[in-house]
C-alpha cells in the first residue's frame, strides 16, 4: 500500500494505475485474508483423544456393528449415533436425549447412542448454511461448504443403486482407521455425515466404508 | 492454501492481468475490468465461501458499484455537454 500510495505521487497514468493496483492488491490483501489458524498437529491432538475414548468404550463392550446415523425425532432434539453389538442388530430402542447404554433388555438391539463427533462442528456450520431445509438430492450443493471452509478437498455425494455413495478427499483429519471410520467417524466427516442425516430426515447406515489413497468412501444406507 | 488466500491471489493477479490490458489507456476501463472480474470471482465461488468472507467481499464490491456510478455520472454530463 505504502508502494501504491508513492506511486500515485508520480503524475503520469501508468504510475496512477500502479498505484491503484497496489493498493487495490494491498487492501485486498488486509481485509480478505483475516482467517486465523492454529497449527495442524494441536487440532489433531485435540481430536484424537476424544476419539481414543469412544474406541474403548466400543472395544471394551465388544460392539462390532457399524454407526447409526439417528435423526431428530419427538423424542431427541439432536442427531445421534447408535452403535449396534453386531450388523444383525438393526432395530433400535427408543433414543432419546439422556440416553446411553442400551443393555437389551427392552427386546431391542444391545448397543451404544452417543451424540455424533462433528455435531458440534455442523452446528458452527450451519450458521453459513442450511441443512434442514434440503432434500436429500440437493445436499450435495450445500455440503460444498465444507470445501469452502478447506475441511475437504471435494466432497461428492452420489445415488447408487444400493444406497448411497459419499465420497471424502482429502478430509483435515483423517484416523485412516477403517473399523472407526464404520463406527464413529471422526469430526470433519461425522459433520457431514450428520448433516447429510439432517437433510434426508431418515436414518443413516454407513455399510461400509473404504480408503482409497487421499480419499474416504461411505456406503450409506437411507432410511431403513 | 486456505480458500480466503487463493481468491485473494486470483483477484490480484486479475488486477495485474487488467494493468497490461489496459496499459496506458484511461483509468476507468481499468477499474471497470477489475469490477467485472471482483464480481465473477465473488459468483463462481459463493458456494465454497463463508458469510464473514461474502461479506467482506460484498464491501468491495459496494465500492466499485460507487467508482462505477461516479465513472458513468461522468460520462453521461460528457454526452449531454456535447
Amino acid at each position: 500500500m505504502i508502494i501504491g500510495i508513492s506511486f500515485l505521487l508520480v503524475n503520469t497514468a501508468l504510475y496512477i494505475k500502479l498505484g491503484f493496483a497496489s493498493i487495490l492488491i494491498g487492501l485486498f490483501m488486509i481485509f480478505m485474508i483475516t482467517e486465523r489458524s492454529i497449527p495442524k498437529n494441536i487440532s489433531d491432538a485435540q481430536i484424537e483423544g476424544n476419539l481414543d475414548t469412544i474406541k474403548s468404550i466400543t472395544k471394551n463392550l465388544n460392539l462390532t456393528g457399524n454407526a447409526l446415523f439417528l435423526p431428530k425425532s419427538d423424542i431427541r432434539t439432536e442427531e445421534r449415533i447408535f452403535i449396534p453389538l453386531n450388523e444383525n442388530n438393526k432395530e433400535t430402542p427408543d433414543i432419546d436425549d439422556d440416553f446411553v447404554f442400551s443393555t437389551g433388555t427392552d427386546g431391542k438391539s444391545l448397543g451404544i447412542a452417543v451424540p455424533p463427533s462433528g455435531l458440534k462442528l455442523l452446528k458452527e456450520i450451519e450458521k453459513q448454511m442450511d441443512f434442514k431445509n434440503i432434500a436429500l438430492d440437493e445436499v450435495e450443493e450445500s455440503l460444498q461448504t465444507f470445501v469452502g471452509m478447506d475441511l475437504f478437498r471435494s466432497v461428492a455425494l452420489k445415488k447408487v443403486e444400493d444406497g448411497w455413495r459419499l465420497e471424502l478427499e482429502k478430509p483435515v483429519f483423517c484416523t485412516n482407521d477403517q473399523a472407526l471410520c464404520n463406527q464413529y467417524p471422526c469430526p470433519t466427516c461425522s459433520a457431514v455425515l450428520t448433516a447429510v442425516t439432517r437433510a434426508s430426515k431418515q436414518k443413516v447406515w454407513i455399510t461400509d466404508t473404504m480408503h482409497n489413497g487421499k480419499k474416504v468412501v461411505f456406503h450409506l444406507t437411507v432410511g431403513e | 492454501m486456505l480458500m480466503s488466500e487463493k481468491i485473494t491471489l486470483i483477484i490480484a493477479v486479475w488486477i495485474l492481468t487488467a494493468l497490461l490490458i489496459t496499459g496506458d489507456t484511461n483509468l476507468e476501463i481499468f477499474f471497470i475490468l477489475i469490477f467485472i472480474g471482483v464480481l465473477i470471482v465473488r459468483e463462481l465461488t459463493d458456494v465454497f465461501t463463508t458469510f464473514n468472507f461474502k461479506d467482506r467481499m460484498n464491501i468491495f464490491i459496494y465500492m466499485f458499484i460507487l467508482v462505477f456510478i461516479v465513472i458513468v455520472g461522468q460520462k453521461i454530463i460528457n454526452i449531454l455537454s456535447i
